[in-house]
């Protein structure tokens, strides 16, 4: 599977945020700061199940996932039109607890991957096979790079093909010499992702209700997983309100919270540890305009090059009227 | 803004006055004194001020307010001055003051502090880890982002270009002037790009110019003099059909284009044939020049051959492994499908991507012995866990013995000591590659 090419893999699992705008990177007026640290921050943990498929070695597999309904966030897609892509991904010297682990820590690197291949979908197949997959054109032997001791093989299911945005489910594939089986069922994806979140226990942070507020997240030391955080994977920013509902109905339905808020606004960031939720906008473009409802607000920090879907750093916004 | 005593003549009194030596010359002034990061390099702070009258000016400056670092210093007076503070890290205060020379006497503005911004989300994230690294390198990236960076001896991102041609990046040397980067835009995956350039841009990215030389291949370097030497793969018909070789094509400063060297200048594809002609004949994939000896130093990947080819007659001079060798190896493995190399007078330092036999890339050196027609390797490294490297990587000796090696598609550059002990090592993020690398003698 090691072709010569220059495009090189990108394994993220979160879906791709809404590119909507800019920020500044200038420091924020003291004034209207509104101060992020680690306390303000949720807690999760999460397991990923990936399941194995066993198969022959050194064969060609015919590889289908006609059956993939939900992907790894449970969310429903459509196995035709919403896989873009399937690749190969070859792991070296990870077995599948550590693969599994560090897509869960978001700590693998370029260096852990051995080779990629891949086989792009045109939105109505929902099969292809291993030999058709390729780098870019370029074929391989896979009597010679599918084989048992060969290393740890993952599949990739992605929507849209650009490196780093979009996996929707993750198999592992398993050459063994003694196997003859050369099918590749990819199922659903709503058992992968195991997890557990708490959003009872942050320090919520107080906002003023009419603003400013420039957000300065430069003091948090740790993402949700108690992890020393990555400032520069923060990517992006989203603010919601749940009108009606209450942090536990959020934590039950975690990967469902942009489907769930009544109204939510976004920013991408194009560096930096500050932001202004005045820049952010909605999915109409429309600003957002203040703090309209008593109901429930959330504001996430997020990461859409991460292997792991959940927001690096998320906590309760509190609008409070005057000045703080 | 820093201000000073106002100067008490006009210029041309003053210079009368210094020239007969009857006053001593007033302190020259330092106005308007400002800075600012760049919008499109946020690393990269310009500084810009007067003065009156017109002096030699310069910046001290760096990250804290004991500076230590100084810009280029002109030779002539002049009264409006601009200065690129280069070599700073992300989101960071640089502290810096104005200098300026006039009359023999020498006056220091007020300490000041900047700010560069962050660097854009396209970029990667770099974990490094240990010491001694000592000196900045000039590296392209690739993968999910393509971009040319300087990463200063702390494995961090001091400056970036971020190439949006869709091409991608295999090399970038800094000018030999100094104040600009040149890289390659091209394509190397399947057939190459009638798009290709030679692109140059400015280091405060003021300014980009351009170069079309279409079939631009791996690799280009830049003559003392300023000419452009690069690889540019050539199409000849061979059995019936288009075969694809190589040239070395120079572009010399007023524009003209030269073929100094055709593969067919050295080699018959009739005698040379090998098992991988359907991507190509000789595939040249890196290329050097001594200007001492007037010769480039070219790698043949589908050779599995390193060969010196002389400037002005286009002559094979020598060669080293696979088909074009005219070096026998007495001692050790040979290379296969290498990448780039670092000729070092008598010894050649290889990035052999094939050769260990073990699915692992690996640095091998060869002593050269021109006059007995020999190599013998004396020294190799691989890293720890293994990494393959199939395309691209790279090898740099330091004058102190260590090497820098170029795990380019594994994401990871190393510098290792003679004994194979890793001293400094960085990582990119998931989804990014090194191209090759180039190592900068201060900044």
């Amino acid at each position: 599977m090691l072709t010569p090419t220059l495009r090189m893999l990108s394994l993220g699992l979160c879906a791709l945020l809404p590119y909507l705008g800019c920020t500044p990177d200038e420091a924020p007026d003291a004034g209207g700061t509104v101060t992020l640290e680690s306390q303000h921050n949720f807690s999760y943990s999460g397991v990923l199940h990936i399941p194995t498929v066993p198969t022959a070695s050194g064969a060609d597999l015919d590889i289908c996932w006609d059956a993939l309904t939900h992907d790894l966030q449970c969310h429903g897609l459509d196995p035709a039109v919403d896989i873009d892509n399937v690749a190969l991904v070859r792991f070296r010297h990870f077995d599948h607890e550590e693969i599994a682990d560090r897509m869960r820590s978001n700590s693998l690197q370029q260096a852990d991957i051995d080779g990629y291949l891949e086989a792009r979908n045109d939105g109505e197949a929902t099969c292809t096979t291993l030999a058709s997959m390729s780098f870019f054109g370029t074929d391989i032997d896979v009597t010679e790079e599918y084989v048992e001791g060969g290393g740890s093989y993952v599949l990739l299911m992605t929507s849209g093909t650009i490196p780093g945005a979009g996996a929707r489910m993750i198999t592992f594939l398993e050459p063994q010499a003694a196997s003859e089986n050369v099918a590749v069922d990819v199922g659903d994806g709503c058992d992968v992702l195991e997890f557990s979140v708490d959003l009872a226990s942050l320090e919520p942070v107080e906002v003023l209700a009419d603003g400013p507020w420039e957000l300065d997240w430069s003091g948090i030391t740790e993402d949700g997983q108690g992890s020393a955080i990555g400032m520069s994977d923060i990517d992006g920013v989203m603010l919601a309100a749940y009108d009606g509902l209450a942090l536990d109905d959020l934590e039950e339905q975690f990967f469902d919270l942009e489907a769930l808020a009544q109204r939510s606004w976004s920013l991408e960031l194009s560096g930096g540890m500050t932001a202004d939720l005045g820049e952010a906008t909605d999915a109409d473009g429309n600003l957002f305009g203040g703090f309209d409802s008593d109901g429930l607000w959330v504001l996430a920090l997020r990461c859409s090059r991460c292997y792991n879907p959940a927001p690096l750093f998320l906590t309760v916004l509190e609008p409070v009227e005057g000045q703080l | 803004m820093s201000r000073l005593e106002p100067a008490a003549l006009g210029p041309a009194l003053m210079a009368m006055a210094l020239a007969v030596g009857c006053v001593q010359a007033d302190p020259v002034e330092i106005l308007d004194v400002s800075a600012q990061h760049s919008d499109t390099i946020r690393t990269v702070v310009t500084v810009e001020w007067e003065t009156q009258p017109a002096a030699i000016s310069y910046v001290e400056y760096g990250l804290d307010e004991g500076l230590g670092r100084v810009t280029a210093i002109g030779n002539e007076p002049a009264t409006s001055h601009r200065a690129v503070l280069l070599g700073l890290p992300p989101e960071t205060d640089v502290w810096y003051r104005v200098v300026a020379e006039y009359g023999g006497q020498e006056v220091t503005g007020e300490l000041e502090m900047s700010r560069t911004g962050a660097l854009p989300q396209q970029l990667p994230s770099l974990t490094a880890s240990g010491e001694g690294m000592g000196q900045a390198m000039l590296v392209t990236l690739l993968g999910s982002t393509t971009a040319p960076v300087i990463i200063d001896s702390l494995g961090r991102i001091v400056w970036y270009w971020l190439d949006d041609s869709g091409l991608d990046v295999y090399r970038a040397r800094l000018s030999v002037d100094g104040q600009s980067v040149v890289y390659n835009a091209a394509s190397v995956s399947g057939d190459p790009s009638d798009e290709s350039q030679l692109v140059r841009v400015a280091l405060d990215g003021s300014w980009v110019e351009a170069i079309d030389v279409p079939l631009l291949a791996h690799d280009f370097v830049e003559l003392p003099d300023g000419t452009l030497g690069a690889l540019v793969v050539e199409y000849r018909e061979f059995d019936g059909a288009p075969l694809r070789g190589d040239q070395i094509v120079e572009i010399g400063t007023n524009g003209e284009t030269t073929v100094v060297w055709s593969a067919w200048d050295c080699f018959d594809p009739a005698l040379t044939e090998h098992g991988e002609m359907d991507h190509g004949w000789t595939f040249a994939n890196a290329l050097d020049y001594d200007a001492a000896a007037g010769a480039y130093t070219v790698g043949l990947r589908n050779f599995s051959s390193i060969v010196q080819v002389d400037r002005a007659s286009g002559e094979c001079l020598w060669g080293l492994g696979g088909q074009a060798a005219t070096l026998d190896v007495t001692d050790g493995t040979p290379f296969l499908h290498q990448h780039q190399f670092h000729l070092l007078g008598d010894s050649l330092l290889v990035f052999d991507n094939d050769g260990s036999g073990a699915g692992d890339s690996r640095v091998v050196e060869y002593a050269l012995d021109l006059d007995a027609g020999e190599a013998e390797q004396i020294w190799s490294f691989s890293t720890d866990p293994s990494v393959f490297v199939f395309v691209l990587g790279d090898a740099h000796r330091f004058d102190d013995g260590d090497t820098l090696v170029t795990w380019s598609v594994a994401g990871q550059i190393e510098r290792v000591d003679p004994s194979g002990s890793v001293r400094w090592s960085l990582n990119t993020d998931v989804g990014y590659a090194f191209g090759f690398n180039t190592v900068i003698e201060g900044l």
